[in-house]
């Protein structure tokens, strides 16, 4: 992301206005109001508090996120290293990966109660398949030449993981967890449905309740936004991480 | 001193068959031994062996006079294709094997976090033979941006800067196009010499073997044996290949290699 990422940016970033603008004209709906007028009431809604709503809804997929890229780094690990464990788990994850966790919300509620629980255990099932298959796969492409030049220096399980393993499969990870983000905010749009009157979903959904549509779609920018930083950091990080390959 | 007595190994994965069969040799200090032979001969599983790479083998390898301990002794290994991590550049690549061996480190106290980079001495030593191999300027580098040589260079220069006991290298200019190879492996003597560690190098290319192998071992296939020791009489000689006895020492590897083959 250089310039010509900005660039890149700008550009979407225009043409989704321009869009946006030309088919609110054409459905002429209190539904969909222009732009113009959703970015000129953005001084009412930060005077409404959007920057904690936006704060919350961030640690919630965060705590989320990394939750998941531990507890899926560290399966991914052992059913990279160890056949058996593979052999056992990776039908357990073909089976339930598709599995839409969104479904299990009840189950869910039931065990982790309506607060914030529930709402970062739905997010964490959601992003933790994609990074288990991720570090699992990744394990097993590395080089194994690699693992022979630390074999010859003496290098202990500690060194070999560190200098090799976690660094050849960091991209890869990054990147199934930007993948998933898309997905990640949409659960967590639902789930700030219940049970809490902070974030940027329960925002969005009572802006809506008070027939407030231009609010609405502020906080909609703002959710977006939300993903989009995300996504951008996620993709220039793993860029970096990449850059070898 | 390498030597190898005996050695045998039976490991055999899905991939590849990997088997010697009483394998004997030595390498004395500071001597370059080629070992030659067709491919699947188990050249590349006896340099893993003395690698400390494949554990389960039979016989003994001693490193001037005790056995093999990767933890203790310090082994430069080269392997096929050069293993460069790639996501370190080419200084953070030379700087790996210090690293894990914790040698020719100071601890670098950057506010808070305490990291432990290069101390002085190394830094000086690693820029001397990157300097030395013409790829100074390539030090922050990331290896997929290098060529085939410079690679090369780079893996020497890894495997040589933590001054290893003994220097193992598989093919290392096998990659290489015919005019670099004979210059590679003219660069490589010079830098060599340097500290003239115990060298076993394996190699598929008779004239490799020539100008640079001491001894010669040939091997043979199917279990890897060695077939002959020869004492090459134009080790290091630049103009090998115009001595009176070149042709009779080429001919003589290529008769064993060819007998092996067709056996």
């Amino acid at each position: 992301m250089k310039k010509n990422g900005w660039m890149f940016f700008l550009q979407g970033f225009l043409l989704f206005n321009v869009l946006w603008f030309f088919a609110s004209i054409f459905v002429h709906s209190l539904a969909l109001p222009s732009p113009l007028e959703v970015y000129a009431n953005f001084p009412k809604v930060f005077e409404a508090g959007i920057a904690m709503h936006f704060l919350v809804s961030f640690k919630r997929l965060m705590a989320g996120i990394i939750i998941s890229l531990v507890l899926g780094t560290i399966i991914g690990l052992i059913m990279g290293e160890s056949q058996k464990t593979d052999k056992i788990l990776n039908p357990l994850i073909y089976f339930t990966y598709p599995i839409p966790k969104l479904a299990l919300l009840p189950v869910i509620m039931i065990l982790f109660g309506l607060g914030d629980g529930s709402k970062v255990t739905l997010i964490v099932l959601i992003t933790i398949f994609p990074v288990i298959v991720a570090v699992k796969d990744g394990v097993k492409n590395i080089d194994k030449e690699l693992y022979n030049i630390l074999q010859s220096l003496g290098a202990n399980r500690m060194q070999k993981l560190t200098q090799i393993t976690l660094p050849a499969i960091t991209a890869e990870i990054l990147t199934s967890v930007k993948i998933s983000i898309g997905t990640a905010l949409s659960v967590l749009f639902f789930a700030e449905n219940y049970g809490t009157k902070f974030g940027l979903g329960y925002y969005i959904q009572d802006s809506w309740m008070r027939m407030d549509y231009i609010s609405m779609f502020g906080g909609i920018c703002i959710l977006a936004t939300l993903g989009f930083v995300l996504f951008a950091a996620l993709d220039k990080t793993a860029a970096h991480f990449n850059r070898s390959n | 001193m390498i030597s190898i007595k005996n050695l045998t190994v039976n490991y055999n994965t899905k991939q590849e068959m990997n088997t010697l069969e009483k394998v004997n040799f030595v390498v004395e200090k500071g001597e370059i031994v080629a070992v030659i032979g067709a491919s699947g001969c188990g050249k590349s599983t006896l340099l893993k062996a003395i690698g400390g790479i494949i554990l389960d083998y039979r016989g003994e390898i001693e490193i001037d006079g005790l056995p093999l301990d990767t933890k203790k002794n310090l082994i430069g290994y080269i392997p096929q294709g050069y293993g460069l991590l790639p996501w370190k550049t080419v200084m953070e690549n030379c700087l790996l094997p210090l690293k894990i061996r914790k040698i020719g480190l100071k601890t670098k106290n950057k506010f808070i976090s305490i990291r432990r980079v290069a101390d002085e001495k190394t830094k000086s030593l690693i820029k001397g033979l990157l300097n030395e191999l013409e790829i100074g300027n390539l030090s922050k580098r990331y290896p997929v941006t290098l060529s085939g040589g410079q690679r090369q260079r780079v893996a020497l220069v890894r495997a040589l800067c933590f001054s290893p006991q003994i220097l193992l290298m598989d093919e290392p200019f096998s990659a290489l196009d015919a005019i670099m190879r004979d210059e590679a492996a003219e660069i490589f003597l010079k830098v060599w010499k340097q500290n003239r560690c115990s060298t076993i190098l394996v190699t598929h290319s008779i004239d490799e073997a020539i100008y640079i192998g001491k001894k010669i071992v040939i091997m043979g296939n199917s279990p890897g044996r060695i077939k002959r020791i020869i004492e090459n009489p134009l080790y290091g000689d630049e103009d090998y290949k115009e001595r009176d006895n070149y042709k009779e020492v080429y001919h003589l590897i290529k008769e064993e290699i060819r007998e092996v083959e067709t056996r």
